[in-house]
Formats: structure tokens, sequence, C-alpha cells
């Protein structure tokens, strides 16, 4: 009895000695087993998949919050929003952008391509290269799949085999209510905890080069980050931390642009058309 | 006419007779667990069981709630599910059991879930409930024996034993470090069995002579004195069909818990080793018994079972039983996507009773044939957990080494699995089934077990 507790005892002792020794750096990947790796890839049917629960999303977001009914700036944030998308690497999605109709300042995006913008959000800006920043960072959220990977959505298999397999395994039920949890936790991610801070970090970046591509001002997306962060921490979010620090963020950006030789660039910025359709929203 | 046996009458008569009066009782108390006498008696989840159980240092899917919770970080954002339903069959032989002449045969087979698991993310980790069945057993004996010899005895016993134990309970695991994780699983335990056992033995014409010697009808000597000499045939006592009944039922619940503690290590790219430390803690164990016998044998006779009149014995207890302490360890080595290399340890603490120190061992692999397409295969052992027979001593518990080999073959779609496996295992060992007599019956053991399983991700 003592022997084997010792023996066990020692032997876990001695892999706790040797655990940063040998480590490597990334050592999960080759648990994938060759079924997983082929089936890493997107079809069509997860594509619809995707957009599916984006749609769920969506809905359930303008349940929380209701979208602004102003007809010239739906047109203005699709005109900009689609206009960013043309460089972004999702051809297959539809995209659709809209303001809600609340006073702070925050954006979301559900998977799919539907993109939403606080008329607070708006209010805070003060060109149009900062819209297209937020409409920027929130379509990297989409193109590099953050909630689908989160929470794997993938279109469920209709085969004979699975199906069986349901029946065997008794997982349909299961599969139901694996979607509502997905749901459930998606939405809750996208107004209160926000995503994640390596997610966010990188839709920052992919924001950066967005705007460069589309011949906006690369700086834009800094810019309203330092103003937003020097405003009253309940106007910047209505109460929700969804995103890291600002400065964090804001420091980033700046590398990268640095990384990228985007100093001396000076894209367009539009602050007299962004002024022109501010005047239509109502405060 | 039968020829005489040299050897010593009263020593066959007084087995058979004890044999034929005592059986009941002495199976009874041997045969409390469905097997006690090892500890990897069903391999649980499918691809575990495709991998002779070697699965402590993979423990990605589901199943690694049961082997090693810790791995379980491993199965990444997907919600998992598996299930396994097990079909059960084995034969076990005593060999020359009455009289030195038949087998006894005991034969079992059911069809029962095996395992359900699902893990999902959760907070930090991951979260996992599961059930696992480690040991199921429906034992049947029906067996006549009309020819034992000792002046034409006639013996039928009919036996039957229901016996599983079920885990169920959470897990939850959390990811250390890159390089480490910890699980821990809850598990609540449950064991029921329900036996019953009829034995009914018929002893015509039965005669001995003034010193117990078997005679035959004809007034010949079947047996001779120990010292080789024969006693007069006229001087038999003959005891015309006078028989022995014995009927009984036992009820056996126990319920506690099982922790599994698990560590999952990646030390180097390509290798994980696992190790986990599970113990079952009995919080309450009932025994419920009830016998019946009645005999006209007047050396058949006892306090229990006396002369001419049904005797009636209830038992009722608490009792306490321990489990050994189960230390598992493994290393599992992935050279790439298609194939998987995997060994597994295990020792076992002895703490009751005749146990014994014992340990076993596991090796399998995995290899993908195509995407869709992957075997496995395995070898494991099945130790006792008792000490080898000796032929001075009674009393003893069975010994009997099992080895076993394992294949499965799995059919994989974009988000499910279904899994067709077999796994078999054979030993050959010694056994004394009889109370109070130092005769050692040699006994074999084959089993085997066909199982289907379907896993998905959510």
């Amino acid at each position: 009895m003592d022997a084997t507790r010792i023996a066990a005892g020692l032997a876990l002792s001695a892999l706790t000695c040797f655990t940063n020794v040998l480590a490597q750096d990334e050592p999960n990947g080759f648990r994938l087993r060759q079924h997983q790796v082929s089936t890493q890839n997107s079809s069509d049917e997860d594509v619809r998949a995707e957009i599916e629960f984006g749609q769920i999303i969506a809905a359930r977001v303008l349940g929380r919050i209701a979208l602004q009914h102003n007809n010239d700036w739906t047109t203005y944030v699709n005109l900009i929003g689609r206009t960013l998308t043309l460089h972004a690497n999702r051809p297959e999605l539809d995209f659709h952008f809209a303001v809600l109709d609340a006073d702070f300042i925050n954006a979301y995006s559900a998977p799919g391509g539907y993109v939403f913008i606080t008329r607070g959000a708006i209010a805070a800006m003060q060109d149009e290269s900062e819209l297209a920043a937020v409409l920027a960072h929130e379509i990297a959220h989409i193109t590099e799949k953050h909630i689908v990977k989160e929470h794997n959505i993938r279109a469920r298999d209709t085969s004979a085999l699975s199906t069986v397999s349901s029946i065997v395994g008794g997982a349909q039920d299961s599969a139901r209510l694996a979607v509502m949890q997905a749901v459930d936790k998606a939405v809750d991610m996208l107004l209160t905890t926000g995503p994640k801070h390596e997610d966010e970090l990188a839709a920052d970046e992919t924001a950066l080069l967005l705007l460069a591509n589309t011949g906006y001002d690369p700086f834009a997306l800094q810019r309203l980050l330092s103003r937003v962060s020097e405003m009253d921490a309940e106007a910047q979010t209505g109460g929700k931390v969804t995103h890291p620090p600002t400065r964090e963020r804001i420091d980033r950006l700046a590398k990268l642009a640095q990384d990228n030789r985007m100093e001396h660039m000076r894209n367009y910025q539009g602050k007299e058309r962004f002024q022109t359709h501010a005047q239509a929203l109502p405060n | 006419m039968r020829k005489p046996y040299r050897i010593n009458s009263n020593q066959v008569f007084n087995d058979t007779r004890r044999a034929l009066g005592l059986t009941l009782f002495l199976l009874a108390s041997h045969g409390a667990v469905a097997d006690e006498y090892h500890y990897a008696n069903i391999l649980i989840g499918d691809r575990p069981a495709g991998l002779g159980g070697a699965y402590v240092a993979v423990a990605d899917d589901p199943a690694g709630l049961f082997y090693n919770p810790a791995g379980i970080v491993e199965a990444g954002r997907a919600n998992l599910s598996a299930s396994m339903n097990a079909y059960n069959m084995s034969r076990t032989e005593y060999k020359n059991v009455l009289g030195g002449k038949h087998d006894w045969i005991r034969t079992s087979a059911g069809l029962k879930p095996n395992f359900f698991g699902i893990t999902q993310p959760l907070g930090p980790g991951t979260f996992g409930i599961s059930y696992a069945v480690t040991d199921s057993i429906v034992e049947d004996q029906d067996q006549t024996f009309p020819d034992i010899p000792v002046a034409g005895n006639n013996f039928t016993i009919n036996y039957h034993n229901d016996d599983s134990s079920y885990n169920i309970g959470p897990s939850y695991a959390v990811r250390i470090n890159r390089h480490w994780s910890i699980g821990l699983t809850l598990y609540g335990f449950a064991r029921n069995r329900e036996a019953s056992i009829n034995q009914q033995a018929i002893l015509t014409d039965r005669r001995e002579d003034a010193n117990h010697n078997a005679i035959d009808k004809d007034g010949h000597v079947i047996a001779l004195n120990s010292d080789g000499s024969q006693t007069d045939p006229s001087q038999a006592i003959i005891y015309d069909n006078t028989y022995h009944w014995v009927n009984s039922y036992s009820q056996f619940d126990e319920y506690g818990i099982r922790p599994v503690l698990g560590l999952m290590w990646s030390p180097a790219e390509k290798v994980t080793l696992g190790a986990s430390l599970s113990q079952t803690m009995l919080a309450t164990a009932h025994r419920f018994q009830q016998d019946t016998c009645v005999t006209t044998d007047r050396n058949g006779t006892s306090e229990a079972c006396p002369l001419g009149q049904f005797a009636h014995q209830r038992l009722e207890e608490n009792y306490k039983r321990e489990f050994p302490l189960t230390a598992n360890g493994g290393i599992a080595y992935f050279p790439s996507a298609n194939l998987l290399l995997t060994s597994a340890v295990w020792l076992y603490e002895p703490q009751y009773g005749q146990r014994w120190p014992t340990w076993n061992a596991a090796v399998g692999t995995e290899y993908y044939v195509s995407p869709e397409y992957a075997v496995r295969l395995g070898m494991f052992t099945n130790h006792a957990s008792t000490p080898q027979l000796s032929s001075e001593m009674t009393d003893q518990l069975e010994h009997i080494d099992l080895y076993g080999g394992s294949f499965s073959l799995s059919h994989f779609t974009r988000t499910s699995a279904l899994t067709v496996g077999a796994v078999a295992s054979a030993g050959t060992g010694k056994a004394q089934i009889f109370e109070g007599t130092t005769a050692i019956q040699a006994m074999r053991t084959y089993g085997l077990t066909l199982f289907i399983s379907a896993s998905h991700t959510l």
C-alpha cells in the first residue's frame, strides 16, 4: 500500500520537477488525427452554418438593442462597410451593416457578415476614416472567424453513417442543446464579456491593414481609441468592458504601423462627407 | 460394473458430500463480486478498447474522463460526446470438480451500455460528465451431473449471478500551461449484485460399509480403505433415495465515490505522458441473504441443515469492503497524424483478505488507412490479484492470469465516428471452489466482447 502511494507520489513529483526543462512551443498540434486534419477547411455547408448561426446572434442583439431607423445612415455605413469588405478575404459572405439606437460607444459583429455600430460610437467620431476603422475591426472578427472557431460552428453531418452514429450515440438532443448553448455564449460574449483578448488585438491588426488597403487613413483607429480613452468610462461602453485596455491596443497599432512603414502614409479621412451625414443623425 | 478406485473413499465421499451440501455457501462467499480477482475486466470506451486500454497518456476525448481527466483539455473547443455498447461473453471451466470427474461450466452473456461521456469547454477549462460500467457479469450455470462416482449420486445445480458496478460523475480539467494539464473526475460508485443458487443432490442407493467405504449395488467395494483392506459387504448401511436440497438468494448493494486525479504532460514534440490515481471508497455496503435447505441424508446433516426438516436462515448486515489505490501511468507517441503508439502500466495496492499486489500493462497502436478509416490494435494483461494456490491450504481464492488482444475499426465523417471492435482474453489457472478441502481444480476462462460505439463533435 505505502509502496504504491510513494511510487505514485514520486512519479508525479518527478514529472513536476521537469515541467519546463523539455517543454516545447506547440505541444498540442501533433494530437490532431488524420480525420481531424482533413476536416479543418470549411465547406460550403460550413459557410451556410456560419451565416445561419450569425443570423440567430444578430437577431438576439437586435432584441436587446433597437435598430436606429435612419435610411441615410444605413446607406452610408453599408457603403463604407462593403467597400472595406472588397479587400477582405471572405468573398463568399454578404455583409450587412446597421446602426444601433444606443448612446454608449460600442460595435458588434456576428458570424456570417452582420456588423452593428452604436449611435454613440458614431457621435464620438470626427471623420469617415474613423468610422471605417471601427467597421474594419468588426469585419476582421468575421473574416478571422473568431466566434466560429470559439464555438466550433460547422455544418451538421447529414451522411447516413452520421445518422446511424446519432442513433447509437443518442447525440441528437445533445446537438440541439450544444447549438443553443453556443448561441447563448456568443451573445453573452458580444454584449457582456467581450471577445477574447487575443482576438481583439488580432482584429485591430487586421483592421489596420484593411484600412490601408482600402485607401483610408491607417491611423484612424489609433486616433479614435485615444479620444475615447479620455472619455467617461460609462459613456464608452455603457458599463460593459468588452475590449482590452486601450493603451495596449494603441501601442500595438503604432508598432504594427511602424513595422509596415505606414508612418508617412496620408490616406483619405473624409471629414467633410462624414460631417454632412452626421448632421442627419439624431442625438 | 465399476472398478474400485485406488483412493481413500472417505476422502472422495466427504469431498463430494461437501460439494453437494455446502457448495452454495462456499460459492456465495467466494463469488462476492463479478470478478473481484482481476482489475481490468472491461475496457471502457471505444478508442481505448481498441488500444488495449492503454489510454492514460492519450485521453483526449470523452473516454479520457475515465482514464485520465487531465487529457480532456486536449479535446479543444469542440463539444464531444461518445457512447459505447458492448456485448460480453465469457466461459469459465473448473476441471474435474465433482468426484474428480465432472467439469463445472459457467457462462456469462449480456449487452450493456458500457460508456457514455460528453465534454465541453466551460470557463477556463473543460467540463465533462461520464458514465462507465467497470464490471458487469450475468452469469449462469445450469448443469446436471448424473454419475458422480459415489454410488450413483445425481446432482443438479442452477446458478444465476447478475453483478454490475457503475460509475457516473462530473469531471473538470484545466491547462496549467502549454505542457501540463490537470483534471479530476468525481464518480459516484454503485454496485448491485443479485444472485440465486439452487442445488439438489439425490443420493440413489448410496451404500457404505461400516468403515464408510462406498460400495455399489452388488455389494462390491468401490473404494478401498486407506490401508488397502476391504470390509465385509454384508455390513453395508444402505441409504435409498436420500437427498439434499439447498436454495439461496443473496443481494449486495454498495455505494460510494471514486475520485480520479489525472495529470497530462507533453515533455517533447509528439510525446505525451499521463498519470492518474484513483480509488473507490464505499460509504455504505449492505448484504441480504436468505438460505433454505433440507436433507434426508444422515451423514449430510448439520446445525444449519438438520435431518428431515426445512431450515431457513436469513442474514442482513452492513459490511465493509476496501478497494485498492490504483496508479496508472503511460506514454504515448504521435509520430504523425496517421499513427499513434501508446502504452500503459497499472499498479494496484493490495488492501484486504488474500489480495496480492499486482500490476497490469497494455500496449496499443492506431493507424489511419485513410482520412476516413482508422484501425486499432492492442494487447493487455489482466493479472490475478490473488496469490498462487498452495496444495496444503484450504479456502483459497482462485488465481488465473488473463491475457488479451483487441481490435477496432472506426469510420469517420466530418462530425462523427462509428466504431466496431472486439476484445478477447483467455487464461488458465487454479481454483479451490469447495470450502474446507485442499482439493485444487484447474480452471480456464475465455472472454469475448463485441462493441459498437459512436462519437460526435457537436
